[in-house]
């Protein structure tokens, strides 16, 4: 196997991953804080793009960029949650889950009458230029995708392991009786979770249009690939989430060039399903599923 | 009533629609929406009687379709035989995915399926079979039987009647022992298990029911447009599915009609405005304003009117009759129970250690002991809720610890619940009537032993009610009907008399020995020590996980290690 | 301090406590003993603000709480120590005892200080995951994380269960040393003889009601207590007892 050829692919692969890692993440977050999965994480990964695209062009500003487009995911994600969630808190599953897919669609369908059908792109935070490594060309903004996402999962590390209200996040996953007892209020910090979640989603998308675009549509790309990083660890763990976010963008960067590039969604969704397949087939006993409810 | 109004007012709406239009254009958007309600309707019976999420129902419509374009253009097939082929390979593929996948949680099959899609997607685009990007086209109008029908008038008209008779499937559907079933697990899947049914099983049939419609769907769009590629079933697509059927009512298959109507509508009236962009806005906006404030939908809202138009006067209070000791004849022999070296430990936690005992075929056996003896653990283990780590569970000499909840209660081990599991969906007697899920038997007869059992427990009167209009004690009692009517040999009472009041306990007490003879062998778990102390042949306490005596009432209250138990050891040390 | 009045409350449909009137003063130590399923855990799941109140009042030091919210209630100076424990397992031991501060910030070292001195254990462990410790040290490190909260009043939901004999002593010589130390206890257990061994006071508890209520001492007479747990002594419970014995015996023939 060519050393250049791999690393070619590798590098992106890991760029993509880092958009998915961080979308499997706040999957992984909002379900444990407030049990519902949220179908409209995707896509504020790409009003992050769109927004951030857009302020560029009218603003000249990249930090206005940057800062408006994670502002808006904050936003959002809050709106979401207190507009959308908050009312229903009481309503069975699948009531919720398929308000958040209501939730997707608007966002989808307000991107495309704000920003229009085409692509938007942006150029590189430091220019377009690139960089070799092994042989390999990547572009320079890579680096500003794994600077941008380290950052973001350094923060949210430190949040969550060495704050109170990160510690109280993490209490209401594991015993949500026992966190209101020791007087979490859990409707407030739900609250802040889901904006978490959009800002720093928006944030990916912001980061990584020089690369790949921004367009009204990916929206469902980025979730379907963010949630196949969220079940590899069952909605639980945030570390497996992340591994998994990555893995999967290493994976489809690997399917598209060894491979082809048409077949390459059809790899990633066809190893989700095969995974979904087998864990379904190994549960024996239905038990443990009947039991999760 | 109700259902005959909907039916004419479908019937006349449809004959209707052509002749108060004019145009080709108008039919043509007629036949389209036939065509969205064929699968609509199907995909009420996956998410609003099986309440279960799919994302990826276009890719169903991709099956039709393709079958349907390439088996008539390439093979020369009959189109009515190739709507059929298609569906079938859709139901097959359904079948394949969900049967599995059913297993793990809710939300997960609905991401498999848009998983699905996204492959068929691809696999359309690439492969030269499907005709690549291109697709195929040239697809002939569709014939019935071998005629072909040259107007739109007669496609249309064809199209809604296969609307119409998914309509009456749907409908058939939802009166019959597999509707009552989805409600159940709607309301309750613990008490749903406890009453026979097999939860996956309902599951997956609305799954492949709703994909065979939805590639029905796809079939009829195919030979209306004459031609088939890989951009006709998209994900919007598929949210159309979803924004119609939440828009329209899920609780009816009506409202796969209605909602086909009202996208089909609001789309043809955006593109009236020029504003062809925003009907993503607005369906994702109403699907979520549903949601919240009027989760019924439109077909839902038809419904309430009608309801409040034709309705009469409130039902009137219930008042318990006299419990008809004839309504339920004896059901034979009494099981027996065995229980040997049962353990069962969560983490380091020994919930049960060791247990075994004999609960004798027609006694009145009491499981007994202070907080956090094991007896609920044990209670969920015989009836299959949570596996055994070592040990054996038998009923009439038969092992039952490796069954699930739903097996257990086929071989006639009913059982109650202390935080009371009613179906709040139905009324009581339908409540009563699951719980005859294992008899496979003509409605009318599951009705009249539905009664029967009703009757036994003196709620005759209520049968019409809903659980929540009774008082906590009669629904209690609504709970017991519902395993009477089962006809258990077993019957397994968990903490019957928490929240009674001392009458209602005393009257609890007659029920159950009046359950006892007739032949049903009871084994409770209670705290209540008159109702302990005064029913039961035979005592079983546990403490700290572990059988701690095993006799008769007095002899056991007498044990000072029960003593003990209860009320703490001597504490020795000073402070 | 505390006063419940004419307290009803319930899960749902079904009411678990009747109009439950009881008193905890200042400086002592009370128990409320019963049967499983007499509703002692509601009533402290009541007082907390975990389940609503039907009817009646509570007030805490002069103040009606019966309408407050929890991380309120815990603010006004109560805590509770949850019955299992409730401990976030995968979480440390020094992670719980920060979380039982959550509601009143302010001087986390030296209330971690504190803890440490009573519960020496615990600082030995404070890096472990909580689910990795014993039984016995899982109950310190609960009622440790309530103090975290520095309460007025603390409340005990079955500190006992599950609970090896000897560590019983243990954890009621612990609560008997917070009495020592200034503070006030509700204890809630289903072990009467452990819980009249330290307390002041006693209420018994049947089916949701107070049955009795007298300094501990008098309680600790096996007789009426025993009648709580096992039935047969009291009047009433004898007679309806009495009266299903006879059904029984005319509807099954049994004796």
């Amino acid at each position: 196997m060519d050393l250049s050829v791999f690393v070619q692919l590798l590098l992106p692969g890991l760029t993509t991953g880092c958009v998915y890692a961080l979308v499997a993440l706040g999957f992984v977050l909002c379900a444990n804080v407030s049990g519902v999965v949220n179908f409209a994480q995707g896509e504020y990964v790409m009003l992050g793009g769109v927004i951030g695209a857009s302020l560029l062009a009218h603003t000249g500003s990249l930090a206005l960029a940057v800062l408006g487009a994670t502002l808006a995911g904050a936003l959002l994600g809050a709106a979401q949650e207190r507009l959308t969630l908050a009312p229903v808190r009481a309503a069975p599953d699948f009531i919720q889950i398929t308000i958040t897919l209501g939730v997707a669609v608007v966002l989808r369908g307000i991107a495309l009458i704000a920003f229009g059908k085409d692509p938007l792109s942006m150029p590189g935070f430091s220019g377009d230029g690139v960089f070799e490594v092994a042989g390999a060309v990547v572009p320079l903004q890579s680096l500003w995708v794994w600077g941008a996402s380290a950052a973001m999962l350094a923060a949210m590390f430190v949040f969550l392991m060495h704050s109170d209200a990160g510690r109280a996040v993490r209490a209401c996953a594991i015993n949500l009786q026992a966190a209101r007892l020791m007087g979490v209020d859990a409707e407030r910090l739900t609250l802040f979770v889901f904006s978490i979640a959009g800002a720093t989603a928006a944030l990916a998308g912001v980061v990584v249009t020089p690369i790949v675009l921004a367009n009204w549509d990916a929206g469902i790309a980025y979730g379907l690939k963010g949630f196949v990083g969220a079940i590899l660890g069952n909605f639980r763990s945030p570390v497996v989430a992340l591994a998994g976010g990555l893995g999967i963008g290493v994976l489809e960067s690997f399917a598209a060039g060894y491979v082809s590039s048409g077949y390459k969604d059809a790899i990633v969704y066809g190893v989700l399903l095969a995974y979904l397949l087998v864990r379904g087939g190994v549960f024996v006993f239905g038990r443990a599923a009947l039991l999760s409810r | 009533m109700k259902r005959r109004a909907a039916l004419a007012a479908f019937v006349l709406l449809v004959l209707a629609y052509p002749l108060m239009v004019r145009g080709s254009y108008p039919l043509s958007v007629g036949i389209i929406t036939g065509a969205l309600a064929a699968g609509t309707v199907g995909f009420v019976l996956l998410l609003g009687y099986a309440h279960q999420l799919a994302l990826g129902q276009a890719g169903f419509c991709m099956v039709g379709g393709y079958a349907s374009a390439i088996l008539c253009v390439q093979h020369k097939w009959d189109p009515l035989a190739a709507l059929i082929a298609g569906a079938a390979a859709a139901m097959a593929l359904a079948w394949m995915i969900a049967a599995p996948i059913l297993k793990l949680r809710g939300f997960v099959l609905a991401m498999a399926s848009l998983a699905l899609h996204l492959i068929l997607v691809v696999v359309a685009f690439e492969t030269a079979f499907t005709g690549g990007a291109l697709g195929t086209y040239g697809v002939p109008k569709f014939a019935l039987f071998g005629l072909p029908l040259a107007s739109d008038l007669a496609y249309y008209y064809v199209v809604w009647a296969i609307v119409l008779a998914f309509v009456l499937i749907g409908l058939a559907i939802d009166g019959s022992r597999i509707g009552r079933a989805l409600k159940a697990i709607a309301a309750s899947e613990t008490a749903a298990l406890s009453a026979g049914i097999d939860i996956r099983r309902y599951k997956l049939l609305m799954f492949v029911l709703s994909a065979g419609m939805a590639s029905v769907c796809g079939s009829l769009a195919v030979h209306y447009l004459r031609a088939m590629d890989p951009n006709v079933f998209g994900f919007a697509f598929s949210l159309n599915f979803i924004t119609a059927v939440i828009v329209g009512g899920l609780e009816t298959v009506w409202g796969g009609v209605v909602g086909a109507v009202l996208v089909t509508g609001v789309r043809e009236m955006l593109r009236g405005l020029s504003l062809p962009l925003w009907e993503g806005v607005i369906m994702g906006a109403l699907t979520v304003v549903v949601l919240i404030a009027f989760r019924r939908g439109f077909a839902g809202f038809l419904g309430a009117l009608y309801e409040r138009w034709t309705s009469r006067d409130a039902p009137p209070r219930v008042s318990i009759a006299e419990p008809d000791n004839a309504a339920l004849a004896s059901h034979g022999k009494p099981a027996a129970l065995e229980l040997a070296g049962v353990s069962r430990s969560f983490g380091n936690l020994r919930a049960v250690n060791n247990a075994s005992f004999h609960v004798a075929a027609g006694s009145i056996t009491a499981l007994i002991g202070p907080n956090g003896a094991g007896k609920t653990t044990l209670f969920n283990l015989i009836c299959g809720y949570q596996p055994l780590d070592s040990g054996s569970v038998s009923y009439e000499n038969r092992r039952i610890d490796t069954l699930l909840p739903d097996d257990i209660a086929e071989l006639g081990i009913g059982r109650t619940f202390q935080n009371l599991q009613l179906f709040d969906n139905m009324s009581v007697l339908e409540n009563v009537m699951c719980g005859r899920h294992r008899f496979v038997e003509r409605e009318a007869a599951s009705r009249s032993r539905a009664r029967a059992a009703l009757a036994f427990v003196g709620l005759r009167d209520a049968e019409r009610l809903p659980p929540s209009a009774l008082a906590f004690g009669h629904q209690r009692l609504v709970e017991m009907a519902r395993a009477l009517a089962l006809e258990p040999r077993l019957l397994l009472l968990d903490e019957p008399a928490s929240g009674l009041n001392d009458a209602e306990t005393e009257r609890l007490a007659e029920l159950v020995l009046r359950i006892a003879a007739l032949g049903v062998t009871v084994l409770l778990v209670e705290h209540d020590m008159r109702l302990v102390m005064g029913l039961a042949d035979h005592v079983i306490v546990m403490h700290h996980g572990e059988k701690l005596a095993d006799g008769a009432p007095d002899d056991v209250r007498r044990e000072q290690a029960v003593i003990d138990a209860y009320l703490g050891i001597e504490e020795h040390a000073a402070a | 301090m505390l006063q419940l009045e004419r307290v009803t409350s319930g899960y749902g449909r079904s009411p678990v406590l009747h109009e439950v009137s009881l008193e905890v003063r200042a400086g002592e130590i009370v128990a409320l003993i019963g049967a499983n399923g007499a509703g002692k855990s509601t009533l402290l799941n009541t007082v907390m603000g975990l389940v609503r109140r039907a009817r009646g009042s509570i007030r805490f030091e002069g103040r009606e709480i019966g309408a407050a919210a929890t991380p309120a209630i815990v603010r006004a100076g109560l805590a509770q120590v949850p019955e299992r424990r409730q401990l976030f397992g995968t979480m440390s031991v020094e992670e719980n005892l920060r979380m039982g501060a959550y509601a009143r910030h302010g001087r986390i070292a030296e209330r971690l200080a504190a803890q440490y001195a009573l519960f020496p254990i615990l600082a030995e462990r404070r890096r472990q995951a909580a689910e990795t410790l014993s039984g016995g040290e899982q109950q310190m490190l609960a009622i440790a994380r309530a103090n975290m909260a520095e309460p007025r009043l603390l409340l005990l939901d079955e500190p006992s269960l599950g609970l090896a004999p000897l560590l019983v002593a243990r954890i009621m010589r612990e609560i008997a040393r917070l009495r020592a130390a200034g503070g006030t206890v509700l204890v809630v257990e289903q072990n009467a003889r452990a819980a009249l061994g330290i307390a002041d006071r006693a209420y018994v508890i049947e089916n949701g009601r107070i049955t009795r209520g007298a300094a501990a001492g008098e309680l600790l007479a096996d007789t009426v207590v025993q009648a709580a747990y096992l039935g047969g002594e009291g009047a009433s419970s004898r007679a309806v007892e009495a009266r299903i014995r006879a059904r029984r015996t005319a509807v099954l023939g049994r004796r």
